[in-house]
Formats: C-alpha cells, sequence, structure tokens
C-alpha cells in the first residue's frame, strides 16, 4: 500500500473525534461536578459546624435565663416582693378559717 | 535529526525521568511511608478537640420544683505570653469580678504563662467581660465553657443538699452522697479549622451524658416555711444560736422538709454550717421525751390519762433529789394534767410503774441509740446506755428527757410512729416505699397518748402551737445542756417541740428545737412551740393543708 494511504486509513474519521471530544468533554464536566460537589459539602459542612457552635451559645443563654426566672419566681424573691409591697405574713388575729365538715386535705 | 540531537533529547529524557522519579518517590515518602507522622502534624495543626464539661444532674423536690442545677458560667485564664494592655484589664477585673487592686495585680502580673483569674464566673458576667475586653483591645484573656451549680431557691434546704466544689464533685450533703449518680460524662468535640481560626467542621467524638436527675420527698413549700420559720427563730429568740425544723409524714416516712438554721449562703457556704445537725449532732431531748416513756406505759396496760399521781417536788431518788422545772409543786394531778404541765416527778413514778428492764427495751425499739439510715451522710447513733449500765436514778431522768442523747431525726421518727397507730419507719430522703423497722406500741396506746398530747397544745404548755381549726398535738421540751467538765450549764439550753396534727389521723409530724449557749431564760414555751405554730400557719397560707372539722371537745377549732 502507497504511503499516503497508509497515512488515511491511520486517521480518524469524523465520527471518532465528535466521540473522543464527547468523551472528554464528560470526563472535564465529571471531574468539575466532583469538585465543585465537595466545595459545597465543605461549605455545608463549615456552617453546619457553625451553626451547631452557635446553637450551643443559644443553649447555654437559654439555661441562664431559665436560672433566672427561676430566681425570680422563686418562694423567698417572691415574699421579698410581697414584703415590699407593704404585705405582711397573715397570723391567727386577721384570719379565720372556714371549717368545713369533714375537712381534711 | 542528527544522532547528537537525539543524544541530548536522550539525556534530557533521562534527566526529567529521573526528577520525576524523585518526586515520585518524595511522593510515595511522604504520603506512604510517612503517611502517619505528617497526618498527625496536619491535625495537630488544623484540628482542635474541645471538651465540655459534663452538666451536673439536677435536684427536685417532691413536686418537680427544681432545688439545684447546673448554669452556664466560664473559667477565665490569662495566657500572659499574649496579654496587652495589663492596666486596663486589670481595671476590668476590679469592676467586673469584684476584685481587690492588689488581687488583679498578683493574678495579672504573676511571672507565669498560664493564669486562673476566675473560675464559676456567671454567664452574663464572663459575657460582659469578653466584650469589654474585646472593645479595650484587652488580648491574652482565655474563656472556658462550664458549669456552676446554682440554687434557684437561694439557701432553701442547703444543709441537706450540700454544694459542690470548683472541679464539679460534691463536698458535703446530698451533693457529696450522690456524687456519682449526679455526676456526668464530658462532651468531646472536634473542630477542624482554618489558617485564621475559622472553624470548617465538627464531629462529636463523645456525646457526653448529662448526669442523672435526684428526686426527693422534700416539699420545698414546706421546706420554704421551716426555713422561714427558724431564720425568725434565730433573729427574734434572744441567745438562739441554732435551730432546725423537722417535717415528716408519718404514713409514709417521708422527709417533708428539714431545715436548719443558720442559713447557708449559697455564694460562699460557711463548712461549719454545711452539716445538717439535726442528724449529726445529738441533744438531750428534754420533756419531750415524756411522751414517750407515757406511751410505753400506756402499751403495758400500767397507765390511764386518768391516773392520779403526786406532783410535788422535789422526790428522793436514790438519794439525789428530782425536781420540777422551777422547783414548783403540783399536788394531787392526773396524768393528762401531769403532761400538761410537764411535772417531772409524775413522770418519773410513771418510768418507776414500768421499771428498767421496760423502759429501757422501749426506749431501744424506738430506734434510740441506733442511725435511723436516712439518706444522709455523718449519721450519728445517739446515746442510749446499755440497760446493765442503768440505775434508778438513770431510769427517773430518762423520764423527761436527761440522761439520754438523741438526734432530731430519731426523735421524729419515734414521734412519726406514735403519729401512725407504732409503726417505726425509717426516714427517708429519697422515695421509695415505705420502709418498717418494727412496732413501737400498739396502736391503741398511741392514740391514748396522742389525745394526750392534744390535751397538752389545747391547755397545757404546748398552747403556743395550737392553730384554730388544726387539732394540733404535741409535746414540748427544754433542757439543760451538760458540757465536758462542767456538768449542766444554766445558760447552755436546748428547746423542742414535737408535735403532729390532726392529732385524731395524723397527716404531718412537726419537731423544732433550737439551742442557746448564753441565755439561761430560754424556754420552749416561747421559741420552739410557738414556731410549731408558725409552721403549721405557714403551710395554711400557701394552701398546703386546709383546717379540719372539730371533732372533739378538747379541739379549739373553728
Amino acid at each position: 500500500m502507497p504511503p499516503r494511504e497508509r497515512g488515511r486509513q491511520g486517521l480518524p474519521g469524523w465520527g471518532g473525534v465528535v466521540l473522543l471530544i464527547s468523551a472528554g468533554v464528560l470526563v472535564a464536566g465529571l471531574v468539575f461536578l466532583y469538585l465543585w460537589q465537595g466545595a459545597v459539602l465543605a461549605q455545608l459542612r463549615a456552617e453546619r459546624a457553625r451553626a451547631l457552635l452557635e446553637l450551643q451559645e443559644i443553649e447555654r443563654v437559654r439555661l441562664d435565663l431559665s436560672y433566672q426566672v427561676d430566681r425570680t419566681y422563686s418562694l423567698g424573691e417572691i415574699a421579698a416582693r410581697a414584703r415590699a409591697l407593704g404585705m405582711v405574713p397573715f397570723d391567727d388575729k386577721r384570719t379565720r378559717y372556714l371549717v368545713l365538715d369533714g375537712g381534711g386535705h | 535529526m542528527t544522532e547528537a540531537a537525539i543524544n541530548r533529547a536522550g539525556v534530557a529524557f533521562l534527566v526529567l525521568g529521573l526528577g520525576g522519579l524523585a518526586v515520585v518517590g518524595r511522593l510515595v515518602q511522604l504520603q506512604v511511608v510517612e503517611h502517619r507522622r505528617w497526618s498527625a502534624v496536619a491535625q495537630a495543626i488544623q484540628e482542635d478537640v474541645i471538651e465540655i464539661p459534663a452538666q451536673r444532674g439536677p435536684i427536685y423536690d417532691r413536686n418537680g420544683v427544681s432545688l439545684a442545677y447546673d448554669v452556664p458560667s466560664y473559667e477565665i485564664a490569662l495566657d500572659s505570653y499574649l496579654l496587652t494592655k495589663p492596666e486596663l484589664l486589670m481595671s476590668l477585673l476590679v469592676r467586673e469580678l469584684g476584685m481587690s487592686y492588689t488581687e488583679a495585680r498578683d493574678k495579672v502580673y504573676r511571672t507565669s504563662y498560664f493564669t486562673w483569674l476566675a473560675r464559676r464566673v456567671d454567664y452574663s458576667v464572663g459575657q460582659r467581660i469578653r466584650a469589654q475586653a474585646q472593645a479595650l483591645g484587652v488580648k491574652g484573656l482565655l474563656f472556658f465553657d462550664s458549669w456552676k451549680r446554682a440554687y434557684p431557691q437561694g439557701p432553701l434546704a442547703l444543709a441537706v443538699l450540700g454544694v459542690v466544689g470548683v472541679d464539679g464533685k460534691g463536698l458535703a450533703g446530698l451533693e457529696l452522697q450522690f456524687d456519682e449518680k449526679l455526676s456526668g460524662r464530658p462532651r468531646r468535640i472536634r473542630l477542624l479549622r482554618g489558617p485564621s481560626g475559622q472553624v470548617y467542621d465538627l464531629w462529636e467524638e463523645d456525646r457526653g451524658a448529662r448526669g442523672n436527675p435526684l428526686h426527693l420527698t422534700l416539699d420545698a413549700r414546706i421546706q420554704w416555711v421551716c426555713d422561714r420559720e427558724i431564720a425568725r427563730g434565730l433573729d427574734k429568740y434572744p441567745g438562739a444560736n441554732r435551730g432546725f425544723a423537722l417535717v415528716m409524714d408519718p404514713r409514709t416516712g417521708e422527709i417533708l422538709a428539714l431545715a436548719h438554721g443558720p442559713a447557708v449562703d449559697p455564694a460562699r457556704p460557711d463548712p461549719a454550717l454545711l452539716h445538717p445537725w439535726s442528724v449529726t449532732h445529738v441533744f438531750e431531748p428534754g420533756s419531750t421525751f415524756k411522751a414517750l416513756v407515757g406511751l410505753a406505759a400506756f402499751d403495758q396496760g400500767l397507765l390511764t390519762p386518768d391516773d392520779a399521781f403526786s406532783g410535788d417536788s422535789p422526790i428522793l431518788v436514790g438519794g439525789v433529789q428530782v425536781k420540777n422545772a422551777r422547783g414548783r409543786s403540783y399536788g394531787t394531778v392526773t396524768f393528762r394534767r401531769a403532761m400538761a404541765d410537764s411535772v417531772n416527778t409524775v413522770l418519773v413514778q410513771v418510768a418507776q410503774r414500768l421499771g428498767i428492764e421496760r423502759t429501757h427495751a422501749y426506749l431501744s425499739r424506738m430506734g434510740f441509740g441506733q442511725k435511723t439510715g436516712i439518706d444522709l451522710l455523718g449519721e450519728v447513733s445517739g446515746i442510749l446506755n446499755p440497760r446493765e449500765r442503768w440505775t434508778a436514778l438513770d431510769l427517773a431522768v430518762t423520764s423527761f428527757g436527761q440522761g439520754v442523747a438523741v438526734t432530731g431525726i430519731q426523735l421524729g421518727a419515734a414521734f412519726a410512729a406514735m403519729a401512725n397507730g407504732g409503726t417505726l419507719l425509717r426516714p427517708r430522703l429519697l422515695p421509695g416505699p415505705a420502709e418498717v423497722r418494727g412496732q413501737i406500741a400498739s396502736s391503741a396506746a398511741c392514740r391514748t397518748m396522742r389525745e394526750v398530747l392534744g390535751y397538752c397544745v389545747n391547755v397545757g404548755t404546748g398552747t403556743p402551737a395550737a392553730v384554730s381549726g388544726f387539732n394540733v398535738g404535741g409535746k414540748s421540751g427544754t433542757a439543760e445542756m451538760a458540757l465536758p467538765g462542767r456538768g449542766y450549764v444554766s445558760d447552755h439550753v436546748t428547746t423542742g417541740m414535737a408535735a403532729f396534727f390532726p392529732w385524731e389521723d395524723p397527716q404531718y409530724v412537726v419537731l423544732v428545737v433550737y439551742q442557746t449557749s448564753s441565755n439561761p431564760e430560754f424556754w420552749s414555751g416561747t421559741t420552739s412551740v410557738p414556731s410549731v405554730g408558725e409552721i403549721v400557719r405557714g403551710m395554711a397560707q400557701l394552701g398546703i393543708v386546709r383546717p379540719y372539722a372539730p371533732t372533739t371537745t378538747l379541739g379549739r377549732s373553728g
């Protein structure tokens, strides 16, 4: 076979070129997708970590506020506020019980 | 291509090939051979492990009211290597943490890289310090998340609950006794950080575990009433040094309140006050004991409330004069009246009817001289001398509560047994089924004695404990204290009142005890007895109890 013919036969046809380019694009796309998804995942993980830490801090704030509420509504504090308003503990002189038949708890 | 060009290209390929091989070799060395080492180095630079201390379990009362729990706090330290603006930091510490200037200077200029500035700092204070340090440009402060034990009800029952140290371990009371149950497991978090400290990822290495909760039989409302009354008593009764009040459910042995005074300040707990002395110390019960000796005589069928005795004073026992309080004589009195007037000489005669053998056996059966088994550390047994060592005089003085030493909890348990019909129960601070320790007397004998004690409160020495509509019954007592080497000292006095209500079918047992070391005129009638009345009133005030209908001619209800 003459050299020119041998060269023509060795080159791929148009179909082959399209196939090669498509395969390249597909591989590049997959690589891009892999890298892009990885970056997004990393970003989401970082956001999740920050949110979890923030949540932990918010939980600490909640516990602190909850304690302040409990303290404010404790019997001792309520009694102190009542005294400040001029209230006094009751005694027998100022109190009459309504005694019911068969009284108890 | 000439042969020379081919040779040059070959050399170039060889050099490049060798270079590439060297690079690949180095990569293999770093990535494969030394993988672990470099991985650890990278991890140390990029990753950070945070250990968040375990949150200690909360303590609740019987109704789920929180008595103690952990709240967030900060531990603040100083890294001297990074410190800037020390003078500003000192003024910040003085202002926010209440440190003296000298203390702040000593901490800030301490020749150490790491110094604790303050531990267990309130969350809001820590936040303020952090914000101000940032605003002032003070660097070098380190903030560690931590927990701090908080008492939302203030000093309520603190002598029983105990306290927790800076390391989060229980130091006294229930906090110490149930330390293992209350302690949790720290949480471990691993953080992946960027070059400027930003967080890229987070893994929970150990979720940790919060400590287990502890539920008590205490009722925060009744406890508050008792705490308030003991504080009022110590303030009002001249010379009163300390006191306690106990409220029990006689049907179950559950302790509803156990208040001790002086109160413990939760912010600066005084170790000397951090023991429930109703359990850890003994005292001579005085005339409250008469009710128990009388109960034994009723149970043996040796006595009725209307039996007549000579109430003259003094009487001779084993050659020693035994007198009534203030040396008073009462002529011929019934046992009921003798109890109402607390006549010592009559109780001596009752004890003599019983005899040493039976009196000692009954007191043992009532739990004196033995620990009750209450869920508190440091309980003592009290002193009930062995029967062999008892003389006729021991028998006589024991009848009115001298020569015997009891704990408050023993006395409360014995009165609770009388109140429930004779069953001695283990006093409990933790919920659970009632634990029977024995039967101290018949139900009929207990009822007879309760009726006599109802009379004591209605017309006798216990009158200040009477509260209209509540049918309180009980016995008061005043006893001088015996001091080592000095014998009985007139200005060292214990006063007590053991009571229950309503006496027909008691729902509550109340015991109040005060002690003085400076007032010879310290009497139960003006201290413990009115305090019992105040506690009953306080329970009514909070709606815990309602008045009972009058069911007896003895009652002054309505």
